[in-house]
């Protein structure tokens, strides 16, 4: 079975570079345009390995989006690895605090992107995950 | 543009050449594997050695290592172990020790080189002179913070002259009585009468409004007095007695203000100023959700201030029973500029900047239980003794 992998970024052009550097690699990618409609799949999807967020989308930003999941708790949701184009010291110690697994600085390359994911599924299968 | 992808070798050398001499960044090519590592010619100036500088320690495997402050060595290798082993974006500023200066802002940003296993074999680490930037947002910073101080007096001044308005007022009043019971005592015209029975509670009354208008001034100056730079131990009871005072006109028309202060609370560490525009950035905030509550009702809400201390920290509760705080708002309270209040209400800075002061100037924390219809508690934690930072061991 393919590893699902949760993209929300609210730029369609990511959510494309994300699903063309994913799906060769042999990952199914999901996406979603925002925050809302993400924490929607997320709820949905109880079989996802890895989700994506851009940390500057219009309504709710990524760190809404890792609130909310920091909040439910439901054991199936994914590990967190944020997506941005900039980057400061105290983002990146928000986002180890808030629980992300790691952090994605735009463009990042395909290699980038399968590592990423690798990580994450290594990870999960060295926890029992399936 | 092409330039970047080119595969021509040459041109690949001179680009990267190019490019070393545009940005000029130290650099540091660390190979993980042997522990060798290769400084650009850069790196010395950076720190302030010029090329022909035999200064052996700064080009030694650990060089780098070695003049990063003290204070800033335990994050700078907590930083570079989550890159290598989690991949986390390597981005952090340090204090480095120049050769003039004492220590210089340096921004640190690296990258490893991985196998196929994504293990790290290679780091390489970019260092940039931030320390001009970083001071001029100092300035600023100081700049916003006076501002911000200007703009709290300015808003207080005006209670204040309320209040001695009020007190003048009341003191011209009773003067005025007092004279007629003189007149009537010095028996001029008619002997004495009944006026000259209300001279000593004239008098009296006199002299307390004398008190009160003393107590508002005395409570502004040490509310105005001179900033610490650095926490000492204070007396929280009467800097939180001096805060309430001093914004009575915000208050008295529409809460009674309750003081909880445990009689054996020691000194407290803490920035006094920066303290007492926290807590009247609270009770200004208290008095405004109970004014939405009350409106002119005459009704009157409740503002309940306590402070008590274990042994390691002060608990400072600042509650009202207003509004309560809307859940959409309540992520966004310390967020700069963020303000539910009309324009001329507040600048939204306050209650950032209380964050600001309470996490980062005190090592405290500070966060908020509200419930709508009910009411908000702030509550302000502060150490009575400030942490030490541990360093660890690097692990590459």
């Amino acid at each position: 079975m393919k590893h699902k992998v949760l993209i929300i970024d609210d730029a369609e052009t990511v959510r494309r570079m994300v699903v063309e550097a994913l799906e060769p690699a042999g990952f199914s990618v999901l996406t979603a345009s925002d925050g809302f409609r993400g924490i929607a799949t997320l709820k949905d999807t109880h079989d996802l390995c890895l989700v994506i967020i851009d940390l500057n989308m219009p309504g709710m930003s990524g760190f809404g989006v890792l609130d909310w999941m920091r909040k439910d708790r439901s054991p199936h949701l994914p590990p967190a690895v944020f997506m941005t184009t900039e980057v400061s010291s105290a983002t990146l110690e928000q986002a180890k605090n808030a629980g992300a697994i790691g952090w994605l600085i735009k463009p990042c390359s395909t290699e980038q992107l399968i590592a990423v994911a690798k990580r994450a599924v290594a990870r999960k299968s060295e926890r029992g995950g399936g | 543009m092409s330039n970047f992808e080119t595969s021509d070798d040459a041109a690949k050398a001179e680009l990267l050449d190019l490019l070393l001499q545009a940005t000029q960044d130290g650099i540091v090519d660390w190979n993980l594997q042997t522990g060798e590592t290769t400084y650009n010619a850069r790196w010395k100036h950076l720190l302030g050695f010029d090329s022909a500088d035999r200064v052996e320690y700064h080009e030694t495997p650990d060089g780098w290592r070695q003049l990063i402050h003290p204070d800033d060595l335990g994050t700078a290798l907590r930083l570079i172990d989550d890159h290598l082993h989690q991949g986390w974006p390597l981005y952090t500023t340090l204090r480095m020790r120049h050769r003039h200066a004492s220590y210089k802002h340096i921004l640190v940003r690296g990258a490893a080189q991985r196998d196929q296993h994504d293990k790290a074999l290679r780091l390489l680490l970019v260092f940039s002179d931030i320390d001009e930037r970083i001071r001029d947002e100092r300035r600023r910073r100081a700049e916003l913070v006076q501002s911000h101080k200007l703009g709290a007096m300015g808003q207080l001044a005006v209670g204040v002259a309320d209040e001695f308005e009020a007190e003048l007022q009341l003191l011209a009043e009773n003067l005025s009585l007092a004279k007629t019971g003189i007149d009537d005592l010095l028996g001029v015209e008619l002997g004495p009468s009944s006026a000259c029975h209300d001279l000593p509670s004239a008098i009296e009354r006199s002299r307390t409004c004398v008190e009160r208008a003393a107590k508002v001034a005395r409570a502004m100056k040490a509310f105005a007095a001179e900033d610490d730079h650095e926490p000492r131990p204070a007396d929280l009871k009467a800097l939180i007695e001096n805060t309430v005072v001093v914004a009575t006109s915000h208050w008295r028309d529409v809460a009674e203000v309750e003081l909880r202060i445990s009689p054996d609370l020691p000194a407290v560490p803490c920035m006094r100023g920066e303290l007492s525009r926290v807590l009247l950035n609270l009770i200004l905030n208290a008095a405004q959700a109970i004014a939405d509550v009350v409106g002119s009702s005459g009704a009157k809400g409740k503002i309940s201030i306590s402070a008590e201390a274990d042994a390691t920290e002060a608990v400072i509760r600042v509650a009202d029973n207003g509004t309560g705080i809307a859940e959409h708002a309540r992520s966004k309270v310390f967020e700069p500029f963020f303000t539910t209040k009309e324009a001329a209400t507040g600048t939204g800075h306050g209650l950032s900047m209380a964050y600001h002061r309470i996490v980062e100037r005190h090592q405290g924390s500070i966060h908020f239980e509200t419930e709508l219809g009910v009411g908000t508690t702030f509550i302000i934690r502060l150490p009575l003794r400030t942490a030490t930072s541990e360093p660890s061991e690097p692990t590459p």
